[in-house]
């Protein structure tokens, strides 16, 4: 007999586990119209497939990989992203056009050059004697080396970026990176639900980012908190401002950020894009 | 956690999570790579996570939202449409045909980044692994009024891109 409705995975893993009880599991054969018999081919054909995985990827072999991959202190994959999209109406993006958009200047508090190095050459952290303010600099990656790009450069889709921060003292804080479309990238911490920590001294974030196809600008963020700082709250706050202001097609520049918070302040790196036509 | 408690967690729950992994990459070396990646997670919180009560159910969680974020990840790295598609697409592919659903992606990609990871958790056991509102709800440790709630929400934002979705159950 053949089930009209394939137990679900889960539940399946969970009764080969032994979690359940006969009567639970009783109560799962009947919500999801089970028979005995399907059930029983069920969890053979997974135990056969356990053993498969268990002789393809034995259990020193796998393990070996996991703590070697956990001593690892930087690991250079790409990202996670937290990344938050915008679907403007065309109403919005007509209003941009009347929106309180103001812009802001492209200042930094770095003192950028451009001369190409080995990124490899410093450590990832390095402590900042007498550091006076909140430092972010964009690496682009060209290998073997990366060079440090100046604000305002220009940029294109399928560059890979390295961001670096210098902090004179550990905050709480985020950095995040807003583009020509009004996306959010959260670039640290790596997820929403972790604690947002800036470390003292100059940080490397140990992931790449590449750039989209979004048009005009990449505007990176860093915020720097006295206080603890909710990133969903924040993120959100952000979204919310920018919801006021629109993304237009004739603006290369990004908006200015209000202050978000009374204990807070913002450095601001900002790279710029070709201009796309867009249909 | 030392090196037998590991092997042991792997015996017991690595095939698990190393399946898990498989449906949502659909990619084998991916596939392994984010499930050794899981068990990093695992041993790196050791401290924190409750593996005694339902292992299973926490790994199958930890192993979801990590591929997914890895899914994510790899979109954005790449831009370009690969084999590993948004979950959402797993929906959708319950209710349409893949034409119909190309047509959708990026609506669907857009809106699925946008939720809460427990969202798309819940999301993902009651339309693609149709669990009903209490299993669910038993899952994720939350009442199944909550649980409701988010799918009714999540399922007004889908419905225009995806029709003949799941209704979520009234009681």
């Amino acid at each position: 007999m053949s089930t009209h409705h394939p137990i679900p995975q889960l539940l399946l893993e969970k009764i080969a586990s032994g979690v359940y009880s006969q009567e639970q599991i009783s109560q799962i054969r009947h919500e999801h119209h089970i028979s005995a018999e399907d059930l029983q081919a069920a969890l053979e054909a997974l135990q056969e497939d356990n053993h498969a995985i268990l002789n393809a990827y034995p259990r020193e072999e796998f393990t070996k990989a996991v703590f070697n991959l956990a001593q690892q202190p930087t690991q250079t994959t790409t990202k996670p992203t937290y990344r938050r999209h915008f679907a403007l109406s065309a109403a919005a993006i007509a209003a941009a056009a009347i929106a309180i958009f103001t812009f802001g200047p492209l200042t930094t508090s770095t003192s950028p050059h451009n001369a190409p190095q080995p990124i490899t050459q410093e450590p990832d952290t390095i402590r900042l004697k007498g550091a006076q303010q909140d430092t972010l600099r964009l690496w682009k990656a060209q290998e073997p080396t990366a060079t440090l790009l100046k604000q305002g450069e220009t940029v294109q889709e399928g560059d890979t970026l390295q961001i670096e921060y210098a902090l004179p003292k550990q905050t709480h804080g985020l950095i995040l990176s807003i583009d020509g479309e009004h996306t959010i990238t959260l670039h640290a911490p790596e997820n929403a639900r972790d604690s947002a920590i800036l470390k003292e001294g100059k940080q490397r974030l140990p992931y790449s980012y590449t750039l989209d196809n979004a048009p005009y600008y990449e505007q990176f963020v860093l915020l720097s908190c006295t206080q603890p700082v909710d990133t969903t709250e924040m993120l959100e706050r952000i979204e919310e401002f920018l919801h006021t202001t629109s993304p237009s097609s004739s603006q290369t520049k990004p908006p200015r950020l209000p202050q978000l918070r009374q204990d807070c302040s913002t450095s601001t790196y900002t790279l710029l894009k070709p201009r796309k036509d867009r249909p | 956690m030392n090196q037998a408690q590991l092997e042991q967690l792997y015996v017991d729950h690595g095939p698990m999570v190393i399946r898990r992994c498989r449906a949502l990459l659909r990619h084998e070396q991916d596939a392994l790579e984010a499930s050794q990646e899981v068990f990093v997670k695992v041993l790196e919180n050791a401290h924190t996570l409750d593996l005694n009560t339902s292992p299973s159910s926490l790994l199958y969680r930890i192993a979801t939202n990590h591929c997914l974020n890895r899914i994510r990840a790899q979109k954005h790295r790449a831009k370009q449409e690969t084999q590993q598609d948004i979950l959402l697409l797993e929906i959708a592919r319950h209710t349409e045909d893949d034409t119909v659903l190309v047509e959708k992606r990026s609506s669907l990609r857009h809106l699925f980044r946008r939720q809460q990871d427990s969202t798309r958790y819940i999301a993902i056991l009651y339309w693609v692994e149709e669990m009903t509102l209490k299993e669910v709800a038993d899952e994720v440790n939350m009442s199944v009024s909550g649980v409701r709630k988010r799918l009714r929400q999540l399922k007004e934002q889908i419905e225009p891109t995806v029709d003949n979705l799941r209704e979520v159950e009234e009681h």
